[in-house]
C-alpha cells in the first residue's frame, strides 16, 4: 500500500529539469518552492509505468510494476499490473483520499493511507510529501550549489510533520529530501538519482527511498513511458473506478 | 433479460474494433477436512452424511475490451468449477457492455455485481449486491454472480447518480458524493413487494483510522478500521439485523431442532437453520497482517446473545509472483444450544493452491 501512495503521488509531481533556473539567493523560501514546484509537474494529464523493487536485508527483493494515470497534480489513478495477483486491482487518490477497488470485492473501499495491500516491504508513506499542496515553505539555506528548502506540514494529521528538501540551484532538480516525524526524528530519505527523457520533457527516471529507521530496507522506483494523455475528468470519481 | 444481452454483446464484439484487451484472473484447487458434528442436534451421527474430505478446482477469468477512446467497453467475468466426484459447472458471473455517450454518462447494459456499502462484513444497504457471507467477506473465490440491470451513471459536478432498472421491473438508485472528507451515499431500491432506503458513510481520520456505518429500515451497521506502525490491520464492526431472530424465535428453534428424532424433523430444523442470521446482534473483528510473502488472518464473528463464536484462520504464502498456497482453519465454539453450537461440522480445514494469470 504505502509503495503505491509513494508511485501515485511520485508521478503527479515527476521532476523536470526543462527551463534553468537563475540561482538567486535574494528569493525566500516560498519562491524557491513554487519554481522547483513547476518542475514537478511536466504534464498536467499523463500515464507512466512504474516499477517498483523493494530490498530487504539478505539481500530479498521484491518487484512490483504499476501505470499510473494522474491529471494535475494532486489527482491519480494506479493500476496494478505486476504481480499477476495484482492484477485487476486500482487505487484512486484524491488528494488525500483513498480507494482501493478489487475485481472480487466489485466496489471502491475507502482505505486509510497507512493500510498496506501487498505483503512487502516499502516506503510509500514519504509520498505523502506533495509538497506544493501538503506543505508550507519555511526558511531557504544554502547546502553548496543546492538551496535547502525546510517545509512544515499544512496539515498536523500528515505522516511527515517536516521535510528538508535539496533543490540543485542551477535546474531547480530535487536532489534529495529528507522526511521527519513530529518528534523531530529523521526516519526517511529519498534520493532522486536518474533524470532521463520522456516525452520531450526532462524528468526523473529514478528515485530510491531509504527507510532510515530499519537500515537495509529500501526502495527503487523506475518510471518509464511517460506520456501525454487525456485522461478524463470521470476517471477520477471514486464510482467510476474500475468501470473505465 | 440477460441472455439476449450477452448474445448481443457477442455480435457487437465481432462488429467492433477494440484496442485495449485485459485478461486476467485465477485457477485453483483445494482440499476440505469438515468432521462432522455429532454433537450437534442438526446432525445427530452424521444423519447428513457429510464427507470427511472433499476436494474442488475452479477457474475464474476476467476480460475487458474497449478502444482507445473508451467510448464503450465490454466486460465478462467467466468462472468454473468442479468438484470431486464429478459435479462440473461452468457461467457467465458478469457479462456486460457499457456505453460512454457523454462525459459525463456511461449507459451498462447487462449481467453485473453490484456492490453497495461501506461495511467489510455486513452491508445493510446492499439492496441489489449478492449476498455477503461475514465469514468470506471477500468472496475469495470471485463466487459471486451479477443480475441482469441497465445502469446509467450520471457524473455531475462531484456528485455520482446510478440509476438502475432490474429484473422483474425493480428499480433503484444510488447517489455518491464525498462531503468535507466524507464519502456519503443515499441508496433506494423498489420493487413490487417494498420499498428500502439506506444511508452508508465512511471517512478516513489522519494516517491509519478509518470509521464507517450504514443505516436501513431494521438493519444497522457501524465499524472501524485502524492500521498500526507494524502494518497489522484491524476491523471491527458490530451489527443490529432486524430480521434476524429474536430470543423468541430462537427459543423455539431450539425447542424445535433439540426435540427432532425423525429425519423429516431433523430436516425441518436444518432448514430453518441459518448461521449468522440466527440473532440480532453480532459482532466481528478480523486481524490482518503481512509480512514479507506471507499473510495471516484472523476473522472472528460472535453472536451477542448467546457469545457462541466462529473463528477463521488464514495463512497465505506467495510462492511465486503468480502462485500462492493457503491454509483456512475454521472453527466453531459456544456453550449447549448456542447458535453455532448447532452447526453440523466441528470444524472446516481448507488447504489450497491458485495460480494467477
Amino acid at each position: 500500500m504505502k509503495s503505491i501512495i509513494a508511485i501515485a503521488l511520485f508521478c503527479a509531481m515527476l521532476p523536470s529539469t526543462g527551463r534553468t533556473g537563475e540561482s538567486d539567493l535574494r528569493v525566500d523560501a516560498a519562491s524557491v518552492l513554487a519554481r522547483a514546484d513547476v518542475f514537478r509537474n511536466p504534464i498536467d494529464s499523463f500515464s507512466v509505468d512504474v516499477e517498483l523493487t523493494s530490498f530487504a536485508p539478505g539481500g530479498r527483493t521484491d518487484i512490483s510494476r504499476f501505470r499510473v494515470f494522474g491529471k494535475g497534480s494532486d489527482r491519480s489513478i494506479v493500476e496494478f499490473t505486476f504481480p499477476q495477483t495484482e492484477k485487476g486491482k486500482y487505487l484512486l487518490m484524491l488528494r488525500d483520499a483513498m480507494w482501493i477497488y478489487m475485481p472480487s470485492a466489485s466496489r471502491p473501499i475507502r482505505i486509510s493511507p497507512l493500510q498496506r495491500l501487498m505483503g512487502q516491504a516499502s516506503n510509500g508513506d514519504v509520498a505523502r510529501t506533495n509538497f506544493s499542496i501538503d506543505y508550507d515553505a519555511k526558511s531557504v539555506a544554502e547546502d553548496g550549489d543546492a538551496f535547502v528548502v525546510d517545509l512544515l506540514a499544512k496539515d498536523p494529521a500528515l505522516a511527515y510533520n517536516r521535510v528538508r528538501l535539496w533543490i540543485d540551484k542551477q535546474s531547480y532538480e530535487p536532489r534529495r529530501a529528507d522526511f521527519y516525524v513530529v518528534s523531530g526524528k529523521l526516519i526517511k530519505r529519498a534520493t532522486y538519482r536518474q533524470y532521463g527523457t520522456m516525452a520531450g520533457q526532462r524528468v526523473v527516471t529514478e528515485v530510491e527511498i531509504d527507510d532510515l529507521l530499519r537500515p537495509g530496507n529500501r526502495t527503487v522506483m523506475r518510471y518509464a513511458n511517460l506520456t501525454p494523455k487525456e485522461n478524463a475528468e470521470k476517471m477520477f470519481t471514486k464510482d467510476a473506478l474500475g468501470k473505465w | 433479460m440477460v441472455k439476449p444481452v450477452i448474445i448481443a454483446m457477442a455480435l457487437f464484439a465481432t462488429t467492433v474494433h477494440a484496442e485495449t484487451f485485459k485478461f486476467f484472473g485465477s485457477a485453483g484447487a483445494e482440499w476440505q477436512l469438515t468432521p462432522a458434528n455429532a454433537a450437534s442436534a442438526l446432525n445427530p451421527g452424521n444423519v447428513a452424511r457429510l464427507p470427511y474430505r472433499t476436494g474442488s478446482g475452479d477457474a475464474v477469468a476476467f476480460l475487458d475490451a474497449a478502444p482507445e477512446s473508451h467510448v464503450w467497453k465490454l466486460h465478462l467475468k467467466l468462472r468454473g468449477d468442479a468438484a470431486e466426484g464429478g459435479g462440473q459447472k461452468a457461467g457467465i458471473g458478469e457479462a456486460s457492455l457499457q456505453l460512454n455517450p457523454r462525459p459525463w454518462l456511461d449507459v451498462t447494459i447487462g449481467r453485473i455485481i453490484e456492490k453497495w456499502g461501506t461495511g467489510y462484513a455486513w452491508n445493510p444497504t446492499a439492496f441489489v449486491s449478492p449476498k455477503k457471507n461475514p465469514a468470506d467477506p471477500t468472496d475469495r473465490l470471485s463466487a459471486n454472480r451479477g443480475i441482469g440491470m441497465v445502469r446509467t451513471d450520471l457524473f455531475v459536478r462531484g456528485t455520482n447518480v446510478s440509476l438502475y432498472a432490474l429484473d422483474h421491473g425493480a428499480v433503484a438508485a444510488r447517489v455518491y458524493r464525498l462531503v468535507g472528507g466524507t464519502d456519503i451515499s443515499l441508496l433506494f431500491r423498489r420493487d413490487g413487494t417494498a420499498t428500502q432506503q439506506g444511508i452508508s458513510a465512511a471517512r478516513v481520520f489522519g494516517d491509519a483510522l478509518e470509521l464507517h456505518g450504514e443505516v436501513a429500515r431494521r438493519r444497522a451497521l457501524a465499524g472501524g478500521q485502524y492500521t498500526f506502525k507494524s502494518n497489522v490491520n484491524v476491523v471491527v464492526e458490530l451489527y443490529r439485523g432486524g430480521d434476524g431472530l429474536d430470543a423468541g424465535a430462537f427459543r423455539a428453534f431450539r425447542t424445535a431442532a433439540d426435540s427432532a428424532h425423525d429425519e423429516a424433523a431433523i430436516r425441518a430444523a436444518n432448514t430453518a437453520y441459518a448461521p449468522l442470521h440466527m440473532a440480532r446482534n453480532y459482532a466481528f473483528v478480523r486481524f490482518d497482517l503481512p509480512h514479507d510473502k506471507f499473510d495471516a488472518e484472523l476473522i472472528a464473528i460472535t453472536n451477542l446473545r448467546d457469545g457462541s463464536l466462529l473463528a477463521r484462520a488464514t495463512l497465505t504464502r506467495r510462492l511465486l509472483a503468480n502462485v500462492s498456497v493457503y491454509l483456512i482453519d475454521t472453527e466453531f465454539a459456544g456453550a449447549r444450544a448456542s447458535e453455532l453450537s448447532y452447526m453440523q461440522v466441528r470444524r472446516v480445514t481448507t488447504t489450497g493452491a491458485r495460480y494467477y494469470f
